[in-house]
């Protein structure tokens, strides 16, 4: 399962949605686990944290702002 | 970094005029060596970004982050 | 700071104590201007002692090279920077540089300095990013330093002279350098009149500072628009003793930069564009008319770092921009 983690800034998690779709077409994906940060400036919530840590095989990021 | 602390594998994209800030991160966090990918011009660095612009940079971004996470970059 | 003065101190904190005691500091500490370290500072510039660097008729202040540098040294500039603090306090004390009202006024404005020409590199100017400050030392003490003229010499002191009913923290220091190297476009000073090589400070009565965000625009004109309507937000009054000659400073960020160069446009272009723009008449109390006289008075400056896509608009209060050479006594070093 590939987690995504949006920071909330600008359009990063139209961004994010469009690359998990562009990976589909290059790998055989389950569903995303996306999380979107409550804040841009701290770290996901425990539960989301918690999830991304058991759940997901691989993350991706971005970092700006 | 704290995913792959975590054991989960992970990859992060940055805007290349951000990059100096990412590897500020990383050798504070004692990852000096953590890969990034890059985004550059004309994405500007806030992703206030069209549709259109979102959907064309994850088609050219997907290959790569696909090749950073299995290894093959 | 009315009268040179000699003052003996047992040590550095009782020294920077007295000074707080006798109001002659912004509230932080300062440097001791010991009568060496005036001296030479005086020597970088060329100038004795006496040398008047302009006057506030309405505050009968004359102000002397040795006051400014005092201030200086106070302060915390390097000797090298003297000629800079002494071009920015001869610009602010011009005439239509308006001292007495900028620095009395309820408003609380304060006074930018742009700094120009090869001296930047030289004294480590900041230009990119961060360049407001603070964390450089040339812009934070060469703006300093005019802050201190204007307090210590000029007599701009809160609750006497300057009725400020907030001020503003860009009152202890505003100084920073035009990224000349970003582009191709003619520098401040080199539009109002010098030659490149000649450096300049331009000082510019600050009203009101307005960050001009434009995240959506991916050209030239859409930025031009977004600066139009940011400035018309607020409006510029205009004033009938600056006649047609008046200014507004818009330091163009990075981002924003990026698209008039790539489409070619000069300042020339910018100043075209806006000055219609500006002046047209109001449409409502969200949408002003800002009064430029002449194209040539809006003020393009690039500075500032890659990621914002923001610009600046420095808007003016009752003065012009003044635009005054760095004088150094080596032909050679300017």
């Amino acid at each position: 399962m590939v987690g995504l983690v949006a920071n909330g800034l600008g359009d990063g998690e139209i961004f994010l949605d469009a690359l998990y779709d562009e990976l589909a077409k290059l790998s055989d994906l389950q569903a995303p686990l996306k999380v979107v940060k409550s804040s841009v400036s701290i770290p996901p919530e425990p539960g989301d944290w918690s999830r991304l840590t058991e759940e997901a095989t691989v993350a991706i990021t971005g970092f700006g702002g | 970094m704290e995913l792959e602390w975590a054991g989960v594998p992970s990859i992060a994209i940055v805007h290349e005029e951000m990059r100096g800030s990412a590897q500020a991160i990383a050798r504070v966090s004692g990852c000096s060596d953590y890969g990034f990918l890059t985004v550059n011009y004309p994405w500007v660095p806030i992703a206030i970004w069209s549709k259109e612009e979102c959907l064309e940079l994850a088609e050219i971004m997907a290959p790569k982050v696909l090749a950073a996470l299995t290894g093959q970059a | 700071m009315t009268a040179p003065a000699q003052h003996a101190y047992d040590s550095y904190e009782a020294l920077v104590e007295d000074y707080f005691e006798r109001g002659w500091t912004d509230g932080l500490p300062i440097m001791p201007p010991t009568p060496d370290k005036v001296a030479m500072f005086l020597e970088h510039a060329g100038l004795s002692g006496g040398e008047v660097l302009g006057t506030v008729p309405t505050r009968e202040v004359i102000c002397t090279a040795e006051q400014a540098a005092a201030n200086a040294v106070m302060a915390g500039c390097r000797p090298e920077y003297f000629p800079v603090v002494v071009a920015a306090v001869r610009a602010h004390l011009h005439p239509k540089g308006n001292c007495h009202s900028t620095t009395g006024t309820l408003s609380g404005a304060a006074q930018a300095v742009v700094i120009n020409g090869p001296i930047r590199n030289e004294l480590d100017v900041a230009s990119g990013a961060g360049c407001f400050g603070p964390g450089f030392r040339a812009n934070a003490t060469i703006g300093r330093a005019l802050r201190l003229v204007i307090r210590n010499v000029c007599r701009g002191i809160p609750g006497f002279l300057d009725r400020a009913s907030y001020s503003t923290p860009a009152r202890y220091s505003f100084c920073f350098g035009e990224n000349e190297e970003a582009s191709d476009w003619a520098p401040l000073h080199v539009q109002r009149g010098l030659d490149p090589e000649q450096s300049a400070v331009t000082v510019h009565s600050l009203m009101k500072m307005v960050e001009a965000t434009d995240f959506t625009s991916r050209n030239a004109e859409g930025v031009c628009e977004s600066l139009v309507a940011n400035i018309r937000a607020n409006g510029i009054a205009g004033d009938s003793w600056l006649g047609e000659d008046g200014n507004v400073v818009i330091v163009i960020g990075h981002e924003h930069h990026r698209f008039f160069t790539e489409e070619g446009w000069s300042k020339s272009d910018i100043q075209q564009y806006l000055w219609p723009r500006l002046n047209a008449p109001a449409t409502g109390a969200a949408d002003r008319m800002a009064r430029i006289g002449k194209p040539e008075g809006i003020l393009i400056v690039a500075a500032g770092g890659a990621g914002m896509g923001a610009s600046w608009l420095l808007l003016p209060h009752l003065a012009l921009a003044i635009t005054e050479p760095i004088r150094r006594p080596r032909p050679d070093a300017c």
